[in-house]
C-alpha cells in the first residue's frame, strides 16, 4: 500500500510543483527587485534632474551675482531663500513669541534650502500679501497654505505636485443645523480676507464679513460676532479633536476641495519652478513630505495617495519629469453661469486699453456677476454709510449742542463729559469698543457693523461739532439756538467733511463697503497699486462731492438766517 | 484684570509712543511740504492756480484710504536698522498728506496776517500746529489696520486674550479713559495757549 509521507521520496509531480514554486518566487523577488529599481530610478531621475538644474544655475552665479538672471540665480548669489510663510496656522506654520516659525510647511521649506545650500529667511505672509510678495519677487517662494485654482494661476506659477491638500468647511454652533448653502442664504459668514470662497459665498446670496487673519475667527465665533465662519478643515482639525471646542461647534459641510501649492514668481522663475517640480516629485516619491506631515501629526490620506502615484514608473517621464495625466488639475472656482451682462463690454476695454494705449488692463472684476454683485453690494454699503454718518453727526452736534447750551446743569455736565470722550478718543479705538460691545449684545452682521460704525463716526465728530456750537452759542449771548449753528457753520461742516473721510475707516470693523470688498476680491492680485488708485479716486470723489453738496447746504443756511435777522 | 493692567501698562505706552513718533514724522513731512506751498500761493500769485487744487486734493484725500494705497506701493520688505518700517512708513507718508494741507492751509492764513501786520494773530499759527499734532496722534491708530504696533493695535490684540465680554468692555473703557487724560490736558493747554496769543494780539491792535 503507498501512503503519502513526508519522509517519503518525492514524486515527480511534487518535484515540478516545486520547481514551479522556486521559479515563481524567483520572478516575484526580480520583479520586486525591478519595481525597486525603477522607483529608485525615478525618484532618482527627478533629484538628479533637480540637481542638474541646481548645477546650471550654481555656474551661471559663478559667472555673474551683478545681475542675477532669474530667481534661482538670484537665491544662490543672496545666499538665502526667502520664503513667505504663515505665522498661525496650526501643524503647518506657526510663528512663536521670539520670531521663530514651526510646522509643516516650514520644515518643507527648510528641506528645499538645504538642497539648495543656501540660508533661509522666513517671510511672514496672510492671505492678503502673499501673492503680491511673491510675484513682486520681494519673496522667493511662497508655501502658505495656498489653494492651487485656475483663478490664481494668472498671477503666481504654482509647482506641481502639489504638498498638501484640504477643503473649505463651514463651522458653527453644534444647535444650528445647517446641512447645505440654502440653509445659509441672507445669513451672515465670516471668512478670511482673500479667501477663494468669498465668491463661492456671493453666488450663494451670503453676506460675507471678512477678517484679516484666520486666529480671528475663532474668536469671532466665540464671542458670536460671527454665526458661521469658513476656512480650510486643515485650519480647525486641532480644534475639532478637542472636545470641549467641539462641544460647542462642528463642522456643517464642506466644500471646494483644493490642492495646496508653492508658488514661485511668473517672471523670471521658470528654471526654480522647473527645479522645485522635479524637487517636490522626489519629496513624494521618497516619503519626505509624508514624514513631515507625520512628525506634525497631520492628516496623512493625500500624500499616502501621492507617493503611491509618484513611486510608480508610470508617472515619470524618461527625462525624469512629470507624466502631465498624473498632476491633480487645479480648482475651478468659477461658475460657467456667473457671466456678467457686461463681460463683453469688459473684454473689449481690455482690448482697447492693450491695443491703442499699450495698457495691460485687468477688469476680471467684471467678467462674473458675483464679483460685480459684491461691488455693488460695497458701494451701497459705503453710499449709506457715508449718509449716516453725515446723518448722524449732524444729529448728535445739534443734540449735545442744544443740551449743553440750554439743558438741566446736571444733563449739561453730563453730556459735557460724554463730548469730550468723543473729543479725545482716537476714532479707530471707538470704533473697536463699539465693536465689542456690539458683539456682546446681539449677533453681529455686515449691518449690524453698519449701524455701529454710524453711530461711532457720528459720535465722534458730532461731539466735536456740538462743543464748536455751544461756543458759538456761548459768545452769541445766547441768541438764538439756529444763529449760533450758522455762526459754527464752517466748523460744522468741517467735521461732516471729516466723518466723510473717516468712513472707510470702517472697514475696520468688518462693515463690506467698497474698500473692504475691493481689498478682498484683490487679495490676490499683483496689480494692487492699480486697485488703490481706483479706490482713492472713488473716495476722494466723494469727499468732493460731499464738499459740495455741504457749501451750498452752508450758503442756504446763511441765506435763511439772514432773512429770519 | 488689576494684574492685567499693571502688566499692558508698559505695552500701552511703547505703543503709545509709536502714535507719537508718526505724529512726530508727520509733522515734519507736513512742515517741508507745507510750507513752501503757502510761500507759493502768497508770493507768487499765479502759482495759486495749481497749488490751491493741490491743496484741495490733499484735503479730499482719506488718510485711511491713502494709507493702504501708499503700502501698496511700497516695498515690503522696507527695513531701517533691520527693522521692519513699511507699515510704519505707510501710515507716516499717510498722515503727512493730511499735515500738508493743513500746515498749507495754516501758514498761508498766518502769512496774511502778517502782511497785515498782525503779528499776534499770525502767531496762533503755533497752537494750531500743535492742534494738528494732537489731530495726527489720535488718527494714526489707523495703523491698526496694517499692523502697525501702536496704542489701538496692542489694545485689540490685548483684548484678544481677554475671554469676557466684561473684561474686554472694561480694557477699552481703561484705555479710553488714558486717552482722554492724555488729550483732555493737551487741549487745555492749547486753548490756554491761543487765549494767551489772543489777548496779546488785541493788546497790540488796541494800542496800535
Amino acid at each position: 500500500m503507498c501512503r503519502y509521507s513526508r519522509f517519503a521520496a518525492p514524486s515527480a509531480w511534487t518535484q515540478t510543483r516545486r520547481s514551479i514554486i522556486r521559479a515563481a518566487l524567483r520572478l516575484l523577488i526580480g520583479l520586486m527587485f525591478l519595481a525597486g529599481c525603477l522607483q529608485a530610478r525615478a525618484e532618482d531621475r527627478s533629484a538628479a534632474a533637480a540637481r542638474q538644474i541646481l548645477d546650471d544655475a550654481r555656474a551661471e552665479a559663478a559667472r555673474d551675482c551683478s545681475r542675477p538672471a532669474g530667481v534661482l540665480v538670484r537665491v544662490l548669489c543672496n545666499r538665502q531663500l526667502r520664503v513667505g510663510l504663515r505665522t498661525y496656522y496650526p501643524g503647518f506654520s506657526v510663528r512663536d513669541a521670539s520670531g521663530g516659525f514651526a510646522g509643516y510647511e516650514v520644515d518643507v521649506a527648510r528641506h528645499i534650502a538645504d538642497f539648495l545650500g543656501v540660508r533661509l529667511v522666513p517671510v511672514a505672509v496672510d492671505p492678503k500679501t502673499r501673492i503680491p510678495l511673491v510675484a513682486s519677487q520681494d519673496i522667493d517662494l511662497v508655501i502658505a497654505t495656498m489653494g492651487h485654482t485656475v483663478q490664481r494661476d494668472d498671477q503666481v506659477t504654482f509647482i506641481r505636485p502639489h504638498y498638501y491638500q484640504s477643503q473649505t468647511v463651514i463651522i458653527g454652533p453644534t444647535d444650528r443645523q445647517i446641512t447645505g448653502w440654502d440653509d445659509l442664504t441672507a445669513q451672515t459668514v465670516c471668512l478670511p480676507v482673500g479667501a477663494s470662497s468669498s465668491c463661492s459665498s456671493a453666488r450663494h446670496h451670503i453676506r460675507i464679513l471678512t477678517f484679516d487673519r484666520p486666529e480671528q475667527l475663532l474668536d469671532a465665533l466665540a464671542f458670536h460676532q460671527c454665526a458661521f465662519i469658513v476656512h480650510d478643515n486643515t485650519f480647525f482639525a486641532g480644534l475639532l479633536a478637542n472636545p470641549q471646542w467641539s462641544s460647542h461647534f462642528n463642522v456643517k459641510f464642506g466644500f471646494a476641495p483644493q490642492p495646496w501649492g508653492m508658488a514661485v514668481a511668473r517672471r523670471g522663475a521658470a528654471a526654480f519652478a522647473s527645479l522645485l517640480t522635479d524637487l517636490s516629485i522626489a519629496y513624494h516619491a521618497d516619503g519626505v513630505f509624508l514624514d513631515l506631515a507625520r512628525a506634525h501629526a497631520l492628516d496623512q490620506v493625500f500624500l499616502a495617495q501621492e507617493q503611491q502615484r509618484w513611486s510608480s514608473p508610470g508617472c515619470i517621464t524618461a527625462s525624469g519629469t512629470a507624466d502631465a495625466s498624473c498632476l491633480i488639475s487645479p480648482a475651478d472656482d468659477s461658475d460657467a453661469a456667473d457671466t456678467s451682462r457686461f463681460a463683453g463690454r469688459a473684454t473689449w476695454l481690455e482690448g482697447v486699453a492693450s491695443q491703442w494705449f499699450g495698457l495691460q488692463l485687468n477688469l476680471s472684476l467684471l467678467q462674473h456677476q458675483s464679483t460685480v454683485d459684491l461691488l455693488l453690494g460695497g458701494i451701497t454699503y459705503s453710499l449709506a454709510l457715508v449718509s449716516g454718518t453725515l446723518l448722524a453727526t449732524t444729529g448728535f452736534a445739534l443734540a449735545f449742542a442744544r443740551l449743553m447750551g440750554s439743558g438741566p446743569l446736571v444733563v449739561r455736565r453730563a453730556v459735557g463729559a460724554v463730548t469730550a470722550i468723543g473729543q479725545t478718543s482716537p476714532l479707530p479705538l471707538l470704533l473697536f469698543f463699539g465693536y465689542v460691545v456690539a458683539g456682546g449684545l446681539t449677533q453681529y452682521t455686515g449691518l449690524v457693523a453698519l449701524a455701529v460704525a454710524i453711530l461711532v463716526i457720528g459720535f465722534y465728530n458730532g461731539s466735536n461739532a456740538a462743543r464748536a456750537i455751544n461756543e458759538a452759542y456761548q459768545a452769541a449771548q445766547q441768541r438764538s439756538f439756529l444763529d449760533a449753528v450758522s455762526a459754527a457753520g464752517i466748523q460744522l461742516v468741517a467735521f461732516l467733511i471729516n466723518a466723510t473721510k473717516g468712513s472707510p475707516a470702517a472697514g475696520m470693523i468688518g462693515v463690506p463697503e467698497f474698500l473692504n470688498v475691493m481689498t478682498d476680491l484683490t487679495a490676490y492680485s499683483r496689480d494692487r497699486a492699480a486697485v488703490y488708485v481706483v479706490l482713492l479716486v472713488f473716495y476722494t470723489g466723494l469727499v468732493l462731492a460731499v464738499i459740495f453738496l455741504l457749501s451750498v447746504a452752508e450758503t442756504r443756511l446763511a441765506i435763511t438766517v439772514e432773512r429770519r435777522a | 484684570m488689576i494684574g492685567l493692567l499693571h502688566d499692558f501698562t508698559p505695552v500701552l505706552l511703547s505703543g503709545f509712543l509709536v502714535n507719537l513718533e508718526v505724529a512726530f514724522g508727520a509733522v515734519v513731512i507736513g512742515l517741508a511740504a507745507g510750507l513752501p506751498m503757502a510761500l507759493l500761493r502768497s508770493k507768487l500769485p499765479w502759482s495759486r492756480r495749481f497749488v490751491w487744487p493741490c491743496v484741495r486734493l490733499l484735503q479730499a484725500a482719506p488718510v485711511y484710504v491713502v494709507m493702504f494705497f501708499v503700502l501698496s506701493a511700497l516695498p515690503r520688505d522696507l527695513s531701517l536698522f533691520g527693522w521692519p518700517v513699511a507699515g510704519l512708513v505707510a501710515v507716516v507718508l499717510a498722515q503727512a498728506t493730511y499735515m500738508t494741507s493743513y500746515v498749507a492751509e495754516n501758514f498761508y492764513r498766518a502769512l496774511q496776517h502778517l502782511d497785515r501786520n498782525e503779528r499776534g494773530r499770525a502767531l496762533l499759527f503755533l497752537p494750531n500746529m500743535l492742534r494738528g499734532f494732537v489731530v495726527v496722534v489720535m488718527s494714526s491708530g489707523f495703523g491698526a489696520a496694517i499692523g502697525v504696533s501702536e496704542a489701538v493695535a496692542v489694545t485689540m490684540r490685548q483684548a484678544e486674550r481677554l475671554h469676557a465680554v466684561g473684561d474686554r468692555v472694561l480694557l477699552f473703557v481703561v484705555v479710553i479713559a488714558f486717552f482722554v487724560a492724555v488729550f483732555g490736558t493737551a487741549n487745555a493747554l492749547i486753548r490756554a495757549l491761543v487765549r494767551r496769543l489772543s489777548t496779546a494780539a488785541n493788546a497790540v491792535s488796541c494800542s496800535a
